[in-house]
C-alpha cells in the first residue's frame, strides 16, 4: 500500500514538473515582451496610482510610501487573479494533455498554480529592487508573511479557477457573472486603499472577503511597524477549506461530461 | 491483462442515450492480437479511449498491468506550437522515457528533417501522423491500441514502418478497432464484437468475424 503511494506520488511529482517545463516555453517563451510583463504590468498599476494618489495629497499609508501600499497589495492580488485565469483557462487549453493517462487535471491545476506563484516572487523581488533603487523607502518586515500571504492567495487563486472551469463546463453563459465577482473582490480586498481609513461600518463588510485579510497580511510583512490587525488567519484558513471542499465536488460532478482522465 | 470492473458508459445525444457499454465485466489478454469489430458508431473508438484511460467509465472501472499505449492515429496529443523535439521532450518526461534515445529514434523514424525543429502547427497531417507513428514506436509499449488501420495514414504501408509493424506484432499485444473483417482477419488472432452494449471475446478470430456478418 505504501509502496503504491509513493510510486503514485513520484508519477505526479514527474507530470508536474514536466508540465510546468511546458508552460514556461509555451507561455512566456512565445511572446516578445515575455517574462517583462510578470515585471510591468504591476510597475505600471504602482506608478500611475502613485500619481493618481499624489493629486489627491495622499503621499503615505500606514507611515510607509504608498507605492509599498500598492506594490504589496497589487502583487499579492496578482497572484489570486492570474492564477485564477491561467487555472480557468487550463480546461479548455490543456484538454489534449489528458490523453496521456498518468496527466490528472489536479496535477495540471498545480502545475500552473506553481509556476504562478513562482513567477509572482520572482517579479516582487525584481520590483521591491527596483522601487528601493529609485529612493523609496522600502521596508521588508517579514519575508515568511509576504511569502505566505502571497501562496494562499495562489491557492485561493487556483480553488476559485477550478470551480470557475468546472462551471462553465455545465453552463458557458456563467463567463459574465464571473467577471463581476472578479470586480467585487477587486474593489473590496483592499489593494487600492488602507483598511485603517475605512469606516469602521464599511470595514466590518469589506472582511467578509479572505482576500481583504490576505492582503492586510501582505502589508504588515512588508511595512515595518504594522502589525496587520485586520487579518483572522482562522477565517481565512474556513474559506480555505471551505472553497477545497467545493473544487473537489465540482470536478467529482463534471468530469465524466468533460472526459480526461482524474484520480 | 487488461480488466473491465462492471463498466457501463452511454452519451446523451439528441435522440437520447446511446448506449456504448452496459455493466461489462471482461478480461483482455495483453499478448494477443485482438481486432474489436462493432457496426459505425457501436463505440469501437469509445471503447479505445476507455482502455487507454483517456476517457473514464460513466459507472465500474478498468485495471491495466500493462504499458498500454495511446490510441495509434491520434494526433492531439501535440502542442501546436511547440515544435515536435520539445513535444518528444515533455511526453517522454510524462513516461519516464529517456529524452535522447527517444528523440534519436523519432529523429530518425519520422523524417521531418528540419521541421523536427519547427512548430506542429506548421506540419501536415502526414508529418504529424509520422511524429505520432514513431514517437509510439519508440515509448515501447506493451500493449498497442490503433485506431482504423487505414486511417492513420500510407505511411503504414511503407517498408519501414510495415517492418515496425511486424516488429511490435512480435514484441507487444495490440488491439486493433475496425469495421472492415478483412483487416482484422490479416492482423489479429483473437476478436472481439461490440454489440447492442456487449463485449463478446472470441479465442478464434474466425468466430468473431462469423458472429459479427450473422447480425447483419
Amino acid at each position: 500500500m505504501l509502496d503504491l503511494a509513493v510510486k503514485g506520488l513520484s508519477v505526479q511529482g514527474r507530470v508536474i514538473s514536466a508540465v510546468i517545463l511546458r508552460e514556461i516555453r509555451t507561455r512566456f517563451g512565445m511572446y516578445h515582451l515575455g517574462y517583462l510583463w510578470a515585471v510591468l504590468v504591476p510597475l505600471m498599476f504602482v506608478i500611475s496610482l502613485t500619481v493618481f494618489f499624489a493629486f489627491l495629497g495622499k503621499r503615505s499609508a500606514y507611515g510607509a510610501p504608498i507605492e509599498l501600499l500598492l506594490f504589496s497589495g497589487m502583487m499579492a492580488w496578482l497572484c489570486f487573479i492570474d492564477t485564477q485565469g491561467h487555472v480557468s483557462r487550463a480546461f479548455q487549453t490543456n484538454r489534449q494533455l489528458l490523453v496521456y493517462p498518468m496527466v490528472t487535471v489536479v496535477d495540471i491545476v498545480i502545475a500552473r498554480s506553481a509556476l504562478e506563484f513562482g513567477t509572482k516572487l520572482a517579479a516582487t523581488a525584481i520590483l521591491a529592487i527596483i522601487f528601493y533603487a529609485a529612493g523609496i523607502a522600502m521596508t521588508l518586515d517579514d519575508p515568511l508573511a509576504v511569502a505566505v500571504s502571497m501562496g494562499a492567495m495562489v491557492y485561493f487563486g487556483a480553488t476559485f479557477g477550478h470551480i470557475v472551469g468546472c462551471a462553465l463546463v455545465v453552463a458557458p453563459s456563467i463567463g459574465f457573472g464571473v467577471n463581476a465577482v472578479r470586480r467585487l473582490l477587486f474593489f473590496t480586498s483592499g489593494v487600492l486603499f488602507a483598511l485603517v481609513h475605512v469606516p469602521e461600518q464599511w470595514r466590518h463588510y469589506l472582511l467578509l472577503n479572505p482576500l481583504a485579510h490576505l492582503i492586510d497580511l501582505a502589508r504588515g510583512g512588508w511595512i515595518t511597524g504594522y502589525s496587520a490587525p485586520y487579518a483572522d488567519i482562522d477565517y481565512v484558513i474556513s474559506w480555505a477549506i471551505g472553497m477545497g471542499a467545493t473544487a473537489a465536488i465540482m470536478e467529482l460532478a463534471v468530469r465524466r461530461r468533460r472526459g480526461g482522465a482524474m484520480r | 491483462m487488461i480488466v473491465l470492473h462492471d463498466v457501463s458508459k452511454s452519451y446523451r445525444t439528441d435522440n437520447g442515450y446511446r448506449v456504448i457499454l452496459d455493466n461489462v465485466s471482461l478480461v483482455l489478454p495483453t499478448d494477443r492480437h485482438i481486432g474489436v469489430l462493432g457496426r459505425n458508431g457501436a463505440g469501437k473508438s469509445t471503447l479505445l479511449r476507455m482502455i487507454s484511460g483517456e476517457e473514464q467509465p460513466d459507472s465500474g472501472w478498468i485495471e491495466r498491468d500493462a504499458k498500454v499505449s495511446w490510441p495509434l492515429g491520434f494526433t492531439g496529443g501535440f502542442h501546436p506550437a511547440l515544435t515536435a523535439r520539445e513535444n518528444l521532450r515533455f511526453i517522454s518526461r510524462v513516461y519516464d522515457a529517456d529524452i535522447d534515445e527517444v528523440t534519436a529514434f523519432v529523429n530518425d523514424f519520422a523524417e521531418l528533417g528540419e521541421y523536427f525543429d519547427m512548430p506542429i502547427n506548421t506540419f501536415s497531417s502526414g508529418m504529424r501522423g509520422r511524429l505520432a507513428f514513431g514517437l509510439s514506436l519508440a515509448m515501447r509499449f506493451e500493449f498497442y491500441l490503433i485506431d482504423e488501420l487505414v486511417s492513420v495514414g500510407d505511411y503504414w504501408f511503407r517498408a519501414k514502418a510495415a517492418q515496425e509493424f511486424d516488429r511490435i506484432r512480435d514484441e507487444a499485444g495490440l488491439l486493433i478497432v475496425s469495421h472492415s473483417p478483412t483487416t482484422i482477419r490479416k492482423f489479429c488472432d483473437t476478436g472481439l464484437v461490440l454489440r447492442d452494449g456487449q463485449l463478446t471475446l472470441f479465442e478464434a478470430i474466425e468466430d468473431a468475424i462469423d458472429y459479427y456478418l450473422d447480425e447483419e
